[in-house]
């Protein structure tokens, strides 16, 4: 067994008396394909923010590839190979497709501060921008103010940007949100090509969804962990089902 | 201990005059998130309206105090009305941008039709004498000044607190989304709102008068001081206006009487370091 | 398969787009045959073409923190104000020299940007535009108080400016001022715009943008904003220097409220955003003003508000985008 990429060892956050995460620990190991599943108001996105840096943890520790986060500012963790999207799309809407990946580009290569280029970027970025555009299918429309792109396309430029930092983690947050089910199978195929090392933490409503594209789930209800398992075990576990049902009574 | 007193009274005079002038902007700001740099002209407004009826008409002060926020709320409503509406949502650059240009504006058509000297607002006889208590000795006119800011400060807590419209602006301040969604027409809330805050505003610049002197440029001159009450205040918070005027006011008035050469210094750095270190004001909810 | 080429070829690679977005265009090189014909004009346009020229360096500053990182400020004009008396200072105690006069002016301003932009950058939107106000208040008072330093409300007077690198005498005509605010703007000019279209002004436009965004792709947001603030107001420094060496005099004109206000609106009736606003904005308010104030300044002051309402509301561009139009590119 190699070591987790993503290691959250007893984490804890409440904001007053509310507890919202409560000893909370998951460890992704390289080319993990994760689901952290759950009903609302369960935690989910409060644990998405302390593992990107929006939240720091009342305890417990976060590391990422072998370092301690916990304590870092997200900007750093990204560049330790933690990327993100956003569960409402969250683009640098002056720019084209193209470039709002050429951003991330530029970022991981650590040449965001760079004056050496007058064209917006260097070839070689613009190069490597426009194969990861190709990747997700967004090459036709790459030229498009991101503003301008229809919703499904915006959700794969997020997807887009999230690759083109290379990370060792992505934390998928509801990639497939507000977007019609048929246009799901467009997000699914885009996961389906995501490079086979990274480890991929996805967080999500849609069951058929998670089901076809994880290969663990854990399950989260009132902050706590309840059930953690290959999917077969996870449909078939009776705690899942009431945390489910108990909220929607 | 006679020194003390004059301090604390010249404060409160000032915080009123401070609070009557800037409480409308609090609310409107907390209310539409709009950075209107141009609240001034409605107590421009308002002195020059005074001034020009009792030099004029012969207009007696009393009735002109409450006739002239009349007329400056009609103003005020048209101008959000027309203009100000249309601007809710821009970025902030835009509304500063607008707000300077209006007080451009109001400051030539005033220097155009009054000139450019200060003017001067005629008080009542009655109110030009001292009042003694004991040792004490109290400007009739300023104890008019603290009892209107202080009427005003109670009205607006009762006003919000006890009416319907005030639970109204209550809900608006506080989540927008929230009181559209129940049905409130906010457009409407706003003018009256705007409205008010204009009339407000403009008893502030009546009674004012000797401490802002009514000039063409008064709105850029006020400006400063009432974007920090606002700002000391806090967003979102119809109560703090009242704690911040009176904060700034005596800061101003102390440093007035101990050392008026740092005066201005001792007033810019504090409101800084507050600023810094409660960026929501001492009220506020909203950053 | 066949399918997918053609339509590769069609397509424009993002490598050439960028090419031609970025590329230099014959209207930026307007502002340069202007500089180069107000010789041509006689020496009476001199004064005013140089102050032109000395606003749009200031105009430029500011266009990197309005226009491109998103900060709005009503307190530039602490900077200008600060590179002014720091020139001047030099001068008074017998550094004249214009050059290096620039830089004094350029470094008392940068060391006073990034402290204060430490402490402001802090915060945002409201509060920061409050800040930047209680800050520009705060430095004009202390200038008028230190009058030892300053000379205060007089002003500081016995500034000597040299001859520019030990030849060319500032002559009566202001010809040389002329010239030598004209180089400076030409100088800082094609650094902004470097600066501008390189990977870290894409940076900053992306920060404008969306800040938390830009946290997520691994860019240490406050700390980049700093480094624009501070080369702002190393800009704007050299700006003020510039005037107080022309002038040979600095005073709290420079510094304050007045003149923060002015070059925004300035910058805003040119367009934001654009640095070819940041030139036509000063160049256009300056000349009217020369026009008109002297006529009457009531009715100046109040076609200039007029101007700046009718602008926002109805070209928040500026001026600059009414050029977009003509070339029929609308909004785009």
């Amino acid at each position: 067994m190699t070591e987790p990429v993503l290691e959250l060892s007893n984490l804890h956050m409440s904001f007053g008396g509310l507890v919202v995460t409560n000893d909370v620990s998951l460890s992704l190991a390289i080319g993990a394909r994760h689901a952290l599943i759950g009903p609302n108001g369960a935690g989910k996105t409060t644990l998405v923010d302390q593992i990107t840096g929006r939240l720091r943890p009342l305890r417990g520790t976060i590391r990422l590839a072998g370092v301690d986060v916990t304590r870092l500012p997200q900007h750093r963790r990204t560049r330790l190979g933690l990327a993100r999207n956003f569960q409402v799309t969250n683009l640098f809407s002056s720019f084209s497709a193209f470039e709002n990946i050429a951003l991330a580009v530029a970022e991981r290569e650590g040449r965001g501060l760079s004056l050496t280029s007058m064209r917006g970027f260097p070839s070689d970025v613009a190069d490597q921008a426009e194969d990861i555009a190709r990747r997700m299918h967004l090459a036709e429309v790459g030229h498009r103010r991101v503003s301008d792109l229809a919703y499904g396309q915006q959700r794969l430029v997020e997807l887009a940007i999230a690759l083109a930092l290379r990370p060792k983690v992505m934390i998928l947050d509801e990639p497939a949100a507000g977007l019609p089910a048929g246009d799901h199978a467009m997000i699914l195929d885009a996961l389906d090509r995501l490079p086979i090392h990274v480890a991929v933490l996805l967080i999500e409503h849609d069951m058929p969804l998670v089901f076809r594209f994880a290969r663990e789930i854990t399950v989260l209800a009132e902050g706590m962990v309840i059930a953690r398992g290959a999917p077969e075990a996870i449909r078939g576990d009776e705690r899942v089902r009431t945390a489910y049902l108990g909220t929607r009574s | 201990m006679v020194t003390l007193v004059e301090i604390a009274f010249q404060s409160l005079a000032y915080a009123s005059v401070l609070y009557l002038v800037s409480v409308g902007l609090s609310v409107t700001l907390g209310l539409m998130g709009f950075v209107n740099l141009a609240h001034g002209i409605f107590a421009m407004a308002g002195g020059y309206v005074v001034a020009t009826a009792i030099s004029a008409a012969g207009a007696p002060w009393w009735v002109m105090v409450i006739a002239a926020p009349v007329v400056v709320a009609l103003g005020a409503a048209v101008l959000e009305r027309l203009l100000y509406s249309r601007l809710y949502g821009r970025g902030e650059l835009d509304q500063v941008l607008f707000s300077i240009g209006l007080i451009f504006v109001a400051g030539a058509v005033v220097r155009l039709t009054f000139g450019p000297l200060p003017q001067q607002l005629r008080l009542p006889e009655a109110l030009l004498q001292s009042l003694e208590v004991g040792p004490f000795s109290f400007f009739l006119y300023k104890l008019v000044v603290v009892a209107a800011g202080l009427a005003v400060a109670i009205g607006i807590h009762l006003g919000i607190e006890r009416t319907r419209l005030g639970a109204m602006v209550r809900a608006a301040v506080e989540n927008r989304g929230m009181a559209e969604s129940i049905g409130l027409d906010t457009s409407r809330l706003f003018t009256a709102t705007f409205a008010l805050g204009g009339a407000l505003g403009a008893v502030g610049g009546i009674l004012g008068a000797d401490v802002f002197s009514l000039g063409p440029t008064y709105a850029f001159e006020i400006l400063v001081y009432v974007q920090t009450v606002v700002a000391v205040a806090g967003l979102g918070t119809l109560r703090g206006s009242f704690l911040a005027s009176l904060l700034i006011a005596t800061l101003q008035t102390v440093s007035a009487y101990y050392l008026p050469a740092f005066g201005t210094i001792i007033l810019f750095s504090a409101v800084f370091l507050l600023l810094l270190a409660r960026p929501r004001g001492l009220f506020g909810r909203i950053s | 398969m066949s399918d997918d080429v053609s339509t590769a070829e069609r397509r424009v690679p993002f490598a050439a787009s960028l090419r031609s977005k970025h590329r230099l265009r014959p209207a930026e090189l307007l502002p340069l045959v202007a500089v180069a014909i107000v010789p041509l004009l006689g020496s009476g346009y001199y004064p005013l073409a140089t102050q032109i020229a000395i606003t749009v360096i200031f105009g430029l500053s500011l266009d990197l923190l309005v226009g491109y990182a998103g900060i709005v400020t009503l307190g530039h004009g602490i900077f200008f104000g600060v590179g002014a008396y720091a020139s001047g200072i030099a001068s008074v105690h017998g550094w004249g020299d214009p050059v290096s006069g620039l830089f004094i002016g350029a470094a008392a301003a940068a060391v006073v940007g990034v402290v204060q932009g430490f402490v402001v950058l802090r915060t945002a939107r409201f509060t920061l535009l409050m800040l930047t106000l209680c800050s520009v208040f705060l430095v004009s008072e202390v200038a008028n108080k230190a009058g030892w330093l300053t000379g205060g409300a007089d002003g500081l007077t016995g500034v000597m400016t040299g001859p520019l690198l030990g030849v060319w005498t500032f002559d009566l005509d202001g010809r040389t001022g002329y010239l030598f605010s004209a180089t400076v703007f030409v100088l800082v000019w094609i650094g902004l715009r470097g600066l501008v279209h390189a990977p870290f002004g894409q940076s900053i436009m992306a920060i404008r943008d969306n800040p938390g965004r830009a946290e997520a792709i691994g860019m240490a947001v406050r700390p980049r904003l700093l480094i624009v603030y501070t080369v702002s107001a190393a800009i704007a420094g050299t700006a003020g220097a510039l005037q107080a060496e022309i002038d040979q005099f600095a005073g709290l004109k420079n510094v304050g409220f007045e003149i923060s206000a002015t070059i925004l609106v300035m910058l805003a009736l040119g367009g934001t955003g654009r640095l070819y606003g940041a030139m036509a904005g000063p160049a256009v308010y300056l000349i009217a003003q020369d026009l008109l104030a002297k006529i009457n300044p009531a009715m100046w002051q109040l076609w200039l508000g007029l101007l700046i309402v009718a602008t926002v509301l109805f070209v928040p561009g500026g001026l600059s985008s009414l050029a977009d139009v003509f070339r029929g590119r609308g909004k785009r």
